[in-house]
């Protein structure tokens, strides 16, 4: 701004300061001061921030849960296979044999099991693993009988064998019976042989390839709705309080305080949404998978590493809603004319 | 010669409303002194807001200066308005606007708090101040717990936050009755005279103007006439120029 040269020094002269900002902390203060009183709205539109975010939060986290479920338990099956085959060459022996086992029990245990598999059993997953079970008692048996070392060592390999076979059994069943699962739930692509080893990915690969098309579009809106769900309440904020604006400029606020407050209510309130958002996302697509897979193997194979990485996305898009939805309204309040403001009729 | 506190020369506001000039104010020359009680009169429409606004650095003349403290108003930049708004002005309107979300107490201390006190400070000093004006019982009321009467005092002793030079009152008696206006009125005049605060209000009523030491009439935004209280015979209520309302 041009001055003369004269005014400047009478002014230097007569005092006139230059108003200080003011800290961060007055700011948060005073924000939330304001919110704690307008409770009541806050937690209305923090509510449609809830429902948008829990939206999305639930697409993300079903996404991941579906997918941890068909890729993990393949990861197992071929893991499983591969220990099979090192205890069958005898490089390894993971199973530690049982103290206490009688020749007695074991040869009950058989004749039931076997009788079991060949009269009442109908599913024929049971079925193997029922013989699978009767092999390893067998073997067990075999170690007790043992006279010499030598024996004893042969019959010790043949029950690591077995063991080894029925967990593979045990896993190849669950593996079977989850794709009957998925399958039901409309998941495309899976077959009940595992050849390969299912993909390795990042999470936003793992994202943009298995998520339904479906959902994408749906997270999309969601973000959307959150997304004027925060502007119109920093708007009607705004408008609301359009006087209280224009007093705080007479009483000394300089524009960056107006829009430090109005950024932290808006954040405060976006944060907020978004933290229960998340909480209540997970709980919800955690219940209904469960609902559709079964808790046992959803909680076996529960990728704790995707379901965090969907919260802090989440989170982020969550909180940059929030500041971006802000933008325009607190800049709005920063800017009206305090003159106008006081003229408008409550 | 006592020194001017607030001065305009030549003020003109007018505003463009399509091909039509709205003139608000059409050249106001006034001096007001240091500790000086003023009142400004006028009907409706005749530019007394518009005036307010101009010398409390709201908004800026289309032609003319206003100097306040002899400082040009229109060659500051947005940090010495505020900081003139917070520190030498202080304001009083019809309609009370105390923050509705904070306490009296938070109300008072809020100018304080942009001038940088720290908050122990601010919250001694505006308890003084609200004690000062007969709310030394209410700091930590609500707003929507204070009656008119009660909110305007709010907002004087708010006004007093940073001890301004001038405090700038457009009817402050306009949404009360006449014995909490006289009050307030009185008030006003306590302030005046023992903080030695200029007082410049607007008023629409001749019961208002005991207290003024002149009264600046204007009329269709101009100056008509300044009368002295020594010119008035107020005790009988009556004042000269009533007619020409
Ligand atoms: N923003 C504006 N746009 C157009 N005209 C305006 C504006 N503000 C004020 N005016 C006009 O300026 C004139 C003076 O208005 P002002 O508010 O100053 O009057 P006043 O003396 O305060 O009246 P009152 O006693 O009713 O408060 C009026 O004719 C009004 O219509
Ligand atoms: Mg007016």
């Amino acid at each position: 701004m041009p001055r003369e040269g004269g005014v400047v020094d009478e002014q230097a002269m007569k005092g006139i300061g230059r108003q200080i900002k003011l800290p961060w902390s007055k700011a948060v203060e005073i924000a939330a001061k304001s919110m704690k009183v307008r409770m009541g709205r806050s937690v209305v539109t923090t509510a449609s921030i809830v429902l948008a975010i829990a939206f999305l939060m639930s697409i993300l986290t079903g996404t991941t849960l579906t997918t941890s479920l068909r890729t993990r338990p393949q990861q197992e099956v071929l893991r499983v296979r591969e220990q099979l085959e090192q205890v069958e060459a005898g490089a390894i022996a993971p199973f530690a044999f049982p103290d206490g086992l009688s020749e007695d029990q074991l040869s009950r245990e058989i004749s039931s099991k076997r009788k079991r598999a060949e009269e009442d059993e109908t599913d024929p997953l049971v079925i193997q693993r029922l013989f699978d079970e009767v092999a390893v008692a067998e073997a067990a048996r075999q170690v007790l009988r043992a006279d010499t070392d030598y024996q004893r060592a042969r019959a010790m390999l043949d029950w690591q064998v077995s063991n080894a076979r029925l967990e593979l059994t045990n896993i190849e069943n669950e593996w079977q019976r989850l794709v009957r699962r998925l399958r039901l739930e409309g998941v495309t692509g899976l077959s009940v042989e595992v050849t390969r080893a299912p993909p390795e990915r990042g999470y936003f690969r793992m994202l943009a390839e298995e998520m339904e098309p479906r959902d994408r579009w749906l997270g999309v809106v969601a973000v959307m709705v959150c997304f004027v769900g925060i502007w119109n309440a920093m708007l009607m904020s705004v408008h609301e309080r359009i006087r209280e604006i224009g007093t705080m400029k007479c009483l000394g606020a300089l524009e960056a305080f107006i829009i430090k407050l109005y950024f932290l209510e808006s954040s405060f309130i976006g944060m907020t949404g978004t933290f229960m958002g998340i909480l209540i996302g997970f709980v919800l697509s955690f219940v209904r998978a469960s609902w559709a897979f079964g808790f046992g193997p959803l909680y076996s194979y529960f990728d704790f590493g995707g379901a965090l990485l969907s919260a802090v996305f989440t989170l982020f898009i969550g909180s940059a809603l929030s500041v971006l939805a802000a933008v325009f309204p607190a800049y709005r309040a920063a800017k009206y004319d305090p003159v106008v403001a006081m003229r408008v009729e409550e | 010669m006592p020194d001017s506190i607030v001065r305009t020369r030549e003020v003109k506001r007018f505003y463009e409303m399509g091909d039509t000039k709205v003139h608000a104010l059409r050249g106001v020359n006034l001096e007001v002194y240091a500790g000086e009680y003023i009142s400004i009169m006028g009907p409706s429409g005749s530019g007394k807001t518009t005036l307010f606004n101009m010398i409390g650095g709201l908004d800026k003349p289309s032609e003319g200066k206003v100097y306040i403290d002899e400082v040009d108003v229109a060659q500051l930049d947005a940090y010495e308005l505020a900081w003139l708004r917070c520190r030498k002005i202080g304001y009083i309107f019809q309609t009370f606007n105390i923050i509705p979300v904070m306490t009296a107490l938070e109300n008072v201390t809020l100018p304080m708090t942009f001038a940088g006190l720290t908050s122990d400070e601010a919250r001694n000093k505006g308890a003084e101040l609200l004690d000062k004006v007969g709310l030394g019982d209410r700091l930590n009321h609500k707003p929507f717990e204070l009656s008119g009467g009660q909110q305007q005092r709010v907002a004087i002793a708010r006004s007093m936050a940073n001890d301004p030079a001038v405090i700038l009152a457009d009817e402050p008696t306009g949404n009360l009755d006449l014995n909490t206006g006289q009050e307030i009125i009185e008030l006003l005049k306590e302030m005046n005279e023992t903080a030695k605060v200029t007082i410049i209000t607007a008023t629409n009523d001749m019961k208002m103007l005991s207290a003024s030491d002149r009264i600046v009439w204007i009329r269709d935004g101009r100056v008509d006439r300044i009368e002295k209280r020594s010119d008035l015979d107020i005790d009988e209520g009556k004042i000269g120029g009533v007619e020409d309302l």
